[in-house]
């Protein structure tokens, strides 16, 4: 391995984290033979495989209302989660009282509240105003949950913001939309890009409530998958997983990639 | 303009009257007489009840959804212009109390066991079953309720895999691990299972109701370690198809499902079946009104239609008049064909309706240990 | 904090002064709809506990009188604690491995624990299902290896859900142990080898202490979410491994109590908020959550 030479001892530790690793990464793509099957169960292919599958998954007009239902409503939640979320990080920040040390643990309690819980929550207050198994209430029972992630990551790129700064545009003259819009919000991008990965992602696999708070009229993506499960073991939850598993591997490769070559040229420039 | 539009459209016109109270009903019927539209009377009476934009039915998913929509939904809609959309989302009895309590009733026409047909009522959840529209001759006797009717059969029959079966199992075979090994599989969410664990036990089918659950439950618990539970339909099929287990107390029409996938394979005995008499509710304030809920019961009692839909999906009609219409091999299928019901023992609606939420979690917490 | 330039003063006069720095009004929009449409909803199904069917706390007795109900939190409590303690010593391993490595070689292990920690959990889910059956990859390759004779239970059991869990918590566990341990100076461990201490010692008496407070914030995180689990114990668990929350959703769902569902609910809560708790006395949260 590339000059690295480790111990015994370490070599051991080492081998003991791959077997972990292994354990972690490998049998999610156990699910990948299986959607190559010709059949229409769940089998194996033997010898022959199949991509009818996968047809089927981007074909079929049930398969692919509930692709593009969990995308516009992931996206929806993402820019409302994301606007909110912000907005709330920069005010709690800017404040900063014993008083908002409060409201912030208030704002996180939906990453804290088992989803259960939550669940039961917007189940009622949904059929109490009417918006149970609508497209506004999913997109809403997601904003909540995904709001706190965006005001911690956004709180996060505010922990290295310099206070000064956006003191200092508002001194000359910048009023407060002015010096958050032109100061601040560039210099937090970071945090809040971070915060729309989490809060998409998050609104993309939600499942237990929404199982709660829709029906018929919003199926997502998930609730095919869940209902697929228990009713018909149909090989294209098989394609299916294995799509989202590829999707998920490709952007966390372009990810590492990007991070690892800028710190590259960070490492670079300080030498230099 | 042909001489019926023009009658049809004139009634429209008294219709909107109508509706707004500038004419009165007698004064509708008389106008409508007047233009010759006596025919049209029947799809004015539709009007009347304020004829809904759709019939939302409930039902617990799967091949229901196209079967029903297609088969009831689809004539239904050609006679009356009212459209079908089936729900697959599962009118569970906290669904339906949860919508109804809340003001907010989506369904129109809920699939519920007979016994949650009782509870729902008594609970003052659901609208009653109107007989002057719903046809009590359609339906076989006693299985008609104030607050619901049998709609349909299903049945939990042992099912077993004949390669490792030798004849034909009953309950006392699937309880004895001994004499035929290999694992079994039940409904992780109780009904039938109690009843084939006293039956094994030796409890004769006519004492079987009022249940011994304990009994039950110790029988259950003998076996535990031989008993996998399936959760959903799909499940215990998969269970079979993969050979992970020798017999099961599963839906019917999951057997006869997998009959055929396993080109007989797998099969099951009718013999001691428990036999659920199943069917459908409106759910209080239901969105199409009572009066259409009452509608789209009594046309889903077509006998020709109910043969129809056991041919999608196995649902077994409960129109006696439907196994006169059937072929052989479709009564063999038929949970309710008279050679087949008289070997099965049918659960007790009333008992489950008095203690079924007890039950179900005495036994859940049994099997969850 | 000082008055900042921006704040304004209420109040005049005798009257104390507050400042309202204009900057709260941008907490305003999340805030609203957080007392909307969660913390309103949320008090009202955990008052649902003491006031259906009756008033009262007969909801509450059935935590000492229904043995099905202690036994399910038992349930919960044993599968959550066993999962927390593998999750934490696979994570353990990982993290230190990771700590200790050359860059291109962390970025590997990252990818492995990233890929999990992102993907679907229903995905996951279903690809254990096709794994861990009896006519699973796992034991069809077992019995042709001649490894084993009967396919070993795997799945709609205890120990399906353990794999499950576990494998759905390591990376949580990873990623805090990891941060944790990337702040600790090796030259504190360089200076115990230096002082005579074996590699074992240094690790037991140094590094292991040091990563200590990571240890307990990433075994109580790994812990509470655990304690919430539905989709895995729904889909592995085969019926037989019944947790707080498929109990909570049967209650609500299938047999319509919610006074017993909602009750559980509190239960459920009120245990977070506990460990929570005790957390906080060995980690600053505020750090966790991004408020430094």
């Amino acid at each position: 391995m590339q000059g690295e030479r480790y111990g015994w001892r370490f070599v051991l530790v080492l081998i003991a984290a791959w077997t972990i690793l292994a354990y972690m990464l490998l049998p999610m793509f156990a699910a990948t033979p299986v959607s190559l099957t010709p059949e229409r169960y769940l089998a194996m292919p033997k010898g022959e495989i199949s991509f009818r599958h996968y047809e089927n998954l981007f074909t079929n007009p049930k398969w692919l209302n509930s692709i593009w239902q969990s995308a516009y409503i992931a996206t929806i939640a993402t820019v409302l989660a994301v606007v909110t979320g912000t907005l709330a990080a920069i005010g709690l920040w800017r404040v900063s009282s014993r008083y908002t040390e409060l409201i912030r643990a208030f704002i996180l309690l939906p990453i804290i509240v088992p989803a259960i819980v939550s669940a039961l929550a917007f189940f009622r207050i949904f059929a109490d105003i009417g918006i149970l198994d609508t497209v506004p209430g999913v997109v809403l029972a997601h904003t909540i949950l995904a709001a706190p992630y965006v005001v911690i990551t956004v709180s996060t790129s505010l922990a290295n913001f310099d206070l000064k700064l956006e003191q200092a545009a508002r001194n000359l003259g910048c009023t407060m939309r002015e010096a958050l819009w032109l100061v601040v919000l560039p210099n937090i991008m970071p945090g809040v890009l971070a915060g729309a990965v989490f809060a998409f992602i998050l609104s993309w696999d939600e499942i237990v409530v929404t199982l709660f708070v829709s029906r018929l009229n919003v199926f997502t993506l998930p609730r095919r998958l869940w209902d697929g499960m228990r009713d018909q073991y149909d090989p294209t939850i098989a394609a299916c997983a294995t799509t989202l598993i590829l999707l998920t591997v490709a952007c966390i490769v372009m990810h590492l990639l990007t991070s690892a070559a800028r710190q590259r040229r960070l490492k670079a420039t300080e030498t230099t | 303009m042909t001489a019926p539009k023009f009658g049809q459209d004139c009634v429209e016109i008294w219709l909107s009257d109508l509706k707004a109270g500038r004419i009165n009903r007698r004064q509708f019927l008389t106008a409508a007489a007047a233009v010759g539209a006596s025919p049209l009377l029947f799809s004015a009476g539709d009007a009347l009840a304020a004829k809904p934009a759709q019939i939302v039915h409930s039902n617990f998913g799967g091949d229901a959804v196209t079967c029903t929509g297609d088969l009831y939904g689809k004539p239904f809609t050609a006679e009356t212009g009212v459209n079908v959309v089936v729900d697959g989302s599962g009118p569970l009895e906290g669904t339906i109390q949860q919508m109804v309590e809340a003001g907010a009733t989506t369904w129109d026409c809920c699939d519920s066991d007979c016994f949650s047909a009782i509870r729902l009522g008594h609970k003052g959840l659901l609208e009653p079953i109107d007989y002057s529209i719903v046809d009590r001759n359609k339906i076989l006797a006693p299985y008609t309720y104030d607050y619901g009717v049998l709609g349909y059969w299903y049945s939990f029959a042992l099912t077993y895999d004949t390669t490792k079966v030798p004849g034909v199992p009953t309950w006392v075979d699937f309880f004895d691990v001994e004499k035929m090994p290999g694992k079994r599989t039940m409904w992780k969410w109780m009904n039938g299972a109690l009843e084939a664990a006293l039956l094994a036990d030796g409890v004769a089918p006519q004492d079987l109701f009022p249940l011994d659950v304990d009994r039950g439950l110790a029988k259950i618990d003998s076996i535990m370690d031989h008993i996998v539970f399936w959760s959903a339909g799909a499940e215990s099929q998969q269970l079979f198809l993969d050979g992970e287990v020798v017999m099961g107390n599963i839906w019917q029409t999951r057997s006869s499902v997998l009959e055929r996938d396993t080109d007989g394979r797998v099969t099951w005995s009718w013999d001691q079946a428990i036999a659920m008499p199943a069917g459908w509710v409106i759910p209080k304030n239901n969105p199409a009104g009572a009066e259409w809920g009452n509608r789209w019961i009594a046309f889903m009692q077509d006998p020709e239609l109910q043969v129809e839909v056991m041919g999608c999906f196995g649902q077994g009609p409960a129109n006696p008049a439907a196994v006169d219409l059937m072929t052989p091999e479709q009564r063999r299928l038929h949970v309710a064909a008279p050679e087949n019901l008289e070997k099965q023992v049918v659960a007790d609606t009333y008992y489950w309706a008095e203690n079924y939420d007890d039950v179900l979690n005495a036994y859940l917490d049994a099997i969850s240990a | 904090m000082t008055a900042s330039a921006g704040s304004v003063a209420i109040g005049t006069g005798g009257t104390p002064r507050i400042a309202v720095s204009p900057y709260a009004v941008l907490i305003l929009p999340l805030l609203a709809l957080l007392l909307a449409l969660y913390a309103y909803p949320l008090v009202k199904v955990l008052w649902i506990s003491f006031s259906d069917p009756e008033l009262g706390f007969g909801n509450y007795e059935k935590l000492i009188t229904a043995t099905g109900i202690r036994r399910m939190l038992w349930t919960t409590f044993k599968v959550c604690i066993i999962t927390t303690s593998f999750s934490m010593l696979f994570g353990y391993i990982v993290a230190y491995a990771m700590a200790h490595v050359a860059d291109r070689h962390r970025l590997w292990m990252m990818l492995f624990v990233l890929v999990p920690f992102w993907v679907s959990v229903l995905a996951r889910a279903f690809s254990w299902t096709t794994l861990l059956g009896d006519k699973g990859i796992v034991n069809t390759e077992l019995t042709d290896w001649g490894l084993i004779e009967h396919p070993i239970p795997m799945m709609r059991n205890q120990l399906g859900v353990l794999i499950g869990m576990v494998h759905y918590m390591v990376p949580y566990a990873v990623l805090p142990l990891y941060a944790a341990m990337r702040g600790i100076d090796p030259r504190v461990v360089s200076a115990a080898r230096g002082l005579g201490a074996g590699p074992f010692e240094a690790f037991w008496r140094v590094f292991l202490p040091l990563s200590l407070p990571g240890i307990i914030a990433a075994g109580v995180l790994v812990f509470i979410l655990t304690l919430g689990f539905f989709v895995t114990p729904a889909i592995l668990g085969g019926g037989k491994t019944l947790m707080i929350a498929e109990y909570i959703s049967a209650q609500i769902l299938t047999t319509a109590r919610w006074g017993v569902g909602s009750m559980c609910a509190v239960v459920l809560l009120a245990l977070v908020f506990l460990l929570l708790g005790i957390m906080s006395r060995f980690v600053d949260l505020r750090s966790l959550f991004g408020a430094k």
